[in-house]
């Protein structure tokens, strides 16, 4: 928490929950409670989530909503949106002290930075600028909102909180883990093939649930071929070739719609680029072929909140949205037919590699074989174990710094 | 108490049954072939397709989420071997009917033991019934959890 989490750029959110003054929402980057707010000029602060007399939490983890001051429920005292004291029930006897009105109340947190409508902050002042953090990551952010007609996208849809009893790490790994999924999801991809099968035989349509989990279940030689981007700080892409969104049946009404709005060639080009997974080290894995976002939330040792945001983009038809909300129902959900299984692996991995007689984990495959491509990224096969091996090159960095 | 009442809960008690024991088909049956399970994530809901749900499951649906429930082979999934057992409690069941159809709601406890642990879950239920010879088809039936919005564990069966 205070050598990865204190020190890196963290996920907050996006743009759009917050589109008024006085519009906020309350996360968390490792342990520390933040609100993120924003401010009557339009720009966005994130301040700690505490009361600066006894440190109550103002606003529950997860609140949201719309405040013109912050009021903290213990002893009423109330702040500004900035985060300045503005007052304190029976102020007489704090005088001679710091605490006065429109003096410094909930503290900043260290920086906070967005690009093209996705908020990130960090503890720590000090350290890279988003933009050379993100590196060659930003093409795959990028292309999540290139992707919007409009050039902007929107939460929408709710949000999925899953509660994994494992460590986050586990996560973090498997988004990018190209050799689990015909493997952990092959009972879930067998029935999803035998529906696909019935309902192409009897010429009916095939629902997108099906479409969304049959692919889980492709050839390794399919999951190599998609390949995989390793890039500093420990962000990763797979399928920075091709991906399992690639096959979907294509979906004409919307295509019209983006090559109206960016011209056709440029059309293709974006949906052409259809990254599989893409993780900003530690705290936000995304899926731009659709429009969803999965941020890491450890707890404990043992235990990480996954919450999955959906987004839609502007100028795109419904149901294009309706996929995203119908790939997650399926594969995201606590109740769904791929994520519980996915948490079974990580437990385990979490009870396996708690014995302390053997020190190691193999994460040999390809070495070496990783190629700079024009972005600055290191790209290779699919299946290399390189994206782990780049993960935690960036952990080992993180955690042998002094802690902050 | 009116033999509708009995009547329902004679058959929703059958259907909890079928599915504690995992008979599969016979519950699957019970559903109208246009019938829908939907466990929404945010209190009222109205929207399955704007909005993500927890489940959404037509017939199709349904009856590959039975079969991967079913596969007790090697390759059968991570998450239900060995077979997660569950027990369901319905309560304070209401009825409303009307000429060839009954709404029915009522309080569900639900019991899921995945070694080791146990889970509950509680839920407002809610059945959409068309009457069929002597019993009912389930048209639509929508489980509120309790904490459907709050953070969740695996879920690995329906309630």
């Amino acid at each position: 928490m205070s050598r990865i989490f204190a020190r890196s750029w963290i996920y907050l959110g996006h743009d759009s929950q917050i589109a008024d003054p006085g519009c906020f929402f309350a996360t968390q980057i490792g342990r520390e409670p933040v609100l993120v707010i924003r401010q009557t000029d339009g720009s966005i602060r994130a301040l700690l989530n505490r009361c600066a007399h006894k440190g109550m939490q103002l606003c529950p983890d997860g609140a949201t909503g719309k405040k013109r001051l912050l009021h903290c429920g213990y002893h009423g005292w109330t702040y500004h949106l900035d985060g300045r004291v503005r007052t304190v029930p029976v102020e007489q006897g704090y005088e001679g002290t710091c605490v006065s009105r429109g003096s410094a109340g909930l503290s900043a947190i260290g920086a906070i930075a967005h690009y093209r409508g996705f908020i990130f902050g960090r503890l720590q002042a000090e350290g890279p600028d988003l933009l050379s953090w993100l590196g060659p990551m930003r093409s795959s952010l990028d292309n999540f909102v290139d992707r919007a007609p409009e050039d902007r996208v929107v939460v929408a849809g709710g949000v999925l909180r899953y509660l994994h009893h494992a460590n986050w790490k586990f996560f973090a790994e498997n988004t990018l883990d190209a050799l689990h999924p015909m493997v952990v999801h092959q009972s879930a991809v067998a029935q999803a093939r035998k529906a696909q099968a019935q309902r192409t035989e009897q010429g009916l349509d095939v629902p997108f649930e099906l479409q969304a989990v049959v692919p889980f279940g492709a050839p390794y030689s399919f999951f190599n071929d998609m390949g995989q981007r390793g890039a500093p700080f420990g962000h990763g892409d797979l399928g920075n070739r091709s991906s399992i969104h690639s096959g979907y049946e294509s979906q004409q009404e919307y295509f019209q719609t983006l090559s109206s709005a960016r011209g056709e060639e440029q059309a293709r080009q974006i949906l052409s680029i259809s990254r599989n997974n893409s993780v900003l080290y530690p705290s936000i894995m995304f899926k731009a072929p659709v429009s969803l976002v999965r941020v890491i939330k450890p707890l404990a040792v043992d235990r990480t909140l996954i919450e999955t945001w959906h987004f839609r983009l502007c100028g795109a038809p419904d149901d294009l949205f309706h996929r995203t909300v119908q790939y997650s129902t399926i594969v995201n959900s606590s109740a769904g037919a791929v994520g519980p299984d996915d948490h079974v692996a990580y437990q385990r991995l979490q009870r396996g590699l708690q014995g302390q007689l053997n020190d190691w984990v193999l994460l040999a495959r390809y070495p070496g074989q990783e190629t700079a491509d024009e972005e600055g990224a290191l790209s290779t096969q699919g299946t290399s174990d390189f994206v782990y091996r780049n993960q935690f090159a960036a952990w080992s960095e993180y955690m042998q710094q002094d802690a902050s | 108490m009116t033999a509708d009442w009995q009547c329902v809960q004679r058959f929703l008690t059958e259907e909890a049954r079928l599915l504690d024991t995992g008979d599969w088909d016979r519950w699957l049956a019970l559903f109208a072939t246009d019938g829908m399970y939907w466990m929404p994530v945010s209190p009222g809901q109205t929207d399955p397709l704007n909005h993500v749900s927890l489940i959404y499951d037509d017939a199709i649906l349904r009856q590959m989420r039975c079969k991967r429930f079913g596969d007790r082979s090697e390759s059968g999934a991570l998450s239900l071997q060995p077979a997660p057992r569950c027990m369901r409690m319905i309560t304070n069941l209401e009825i409303q009917t009307e000429p060839g159809r009954v709404t029915a709601q009522a309080s569900v406890i639900f019991a899921q033991y995945a070694q080791p642990t146990v889970s509950t879950y509680y839920a407002r239920v809610a059945w959409d019934l068309r009457e069929q010879a002597d019993s009912y088809l389930i048209q639509r039936k929508r489980v509120d959890l309790l904490n459907s919005d709050g953070p969740l564990s695996d879920i690995l069966a329906y309630l």
